[in-house]
């Protein structure tokens, strides 16, 4: 920055500096990189009895954790490419 | 035709004629009169008369370099003091470090060389976004497939879902089928027996 009595007249007529890019690398602590685990799931070849509003509330979650999981891992593959397996249908 | 043209000449050009004629009239007598006398006295004096218009050549000549002189001074200094300037500006003296080297080497060479580093600022600047923009494209394309596959199957999941719970009966007995889809709307696998 020049003192104002010192600047050349001509100077306000040039063109702006090019604006300098450099490459910043922001990424994120491993932890939150870290590919989600799902737990194990309900046992298929058990039986129970639950009503109606239980189970709504049980699918309610099941979709929840479903949308979460495919969230982080979209989040974690926009950081790093390829470091968690795909989810399996 | 030729009396039309007298008396055109006599009407219009006759007063001017005749006023010119009495200056020049007498200029002409003057020149009779003492030509003569000033010829003869550059004839006998001819070495002082070269000499008389020489000196008046030189000194007209000398004057005409002066002006010239003081123009260029003039424009040297105004010169010298924009080149100060610049090469203050540009961080490198014109004199130079010590005097070194030789006045303005330094200078030049340092413009020269903000030059260059502008130059090459604005390369890589221009490459640099040039590749993060082609990497967020690709990013986002990537990204963009994935929600895709996403949230085809868990669309997929949540039909086989609703479907799996319909058949449920007013005993609210659920049993494997119930509970695959269950896992399945969870993104989840069966734990191992």
């Amino acid at each position: 920055m020049a003192l104002a009595g010192c600047t050349h007249p001509h100077v306000e007529s040039l063109p702006p500096a090019p604006p300098a890019a450099v490459v910043v690398k922001d990424t994120p602590p491993a932890e939150l990189l870290a590919c989600p685990t799902a737990p194990a799931g309900f046992p298929q070849d058990e039986t129970a009895t639950i009503g109606p509003e239980v189970r709504a509330a049980i699918i309610r979650l099941a979709g929840a954790f479903r949308a979460v999981s495919d969230q982080l891992g979209r989040l974690i593959a926009w950081e790093k490419p390829d470091a968690c397996p795909a989810p399996k249908p | 035709m030729i009396a039309t043209l007298l008396a055109w000449i006599s009407a219009h050009m006759l007063t001017s004629a005749l006023a010119a004629l009495v200056p020049g009239a007498g200029l002409a007598a003057l020149a009779v009169k003492y030509g003569g006398a000033v010829l003869s006295f550059l004839e006998g004096h001819r070495k002082e008369a070269v000499f008389f218009a020489l000196s008046i050549a030189g000194a007209a000549l000398y004057a005409w370099g002066a002006i010239g002189r003081h123009d260029r001074d003039g424009q040297i200094a105004t010169l010298n003091h924009w080149i100060e300037t610049a090469c203050a500006s540009a961080g490198s003296p014109y004199a130079g470090a010590n005097g070194k080297a030789k006045p303005g080497a330094l200078c030049q060479a340092r413009v020269a060389q903000l030059a260059g580093e502008e130059r090459n600022t604005a390369i890589q600047t221009a490459t640099i976004l040039a590749q993060a923009a082609k990497e967020r494209d690709t990013k986002a394309a990537r990204d963009a497939a994935q929600a895709e596959t996403n949230s085809a199957a868990a669309k997929s999941a949540a039909a086989s879902m609703e479907k799996a719970n319909d058949a449920i009966g007013s005993d609210n007995q659920v049993g494997g089928g119930w509970f695959a889809s269950l896992n399945g709307t969870g993104g989840l696998h069966a734990p191992a027996r």
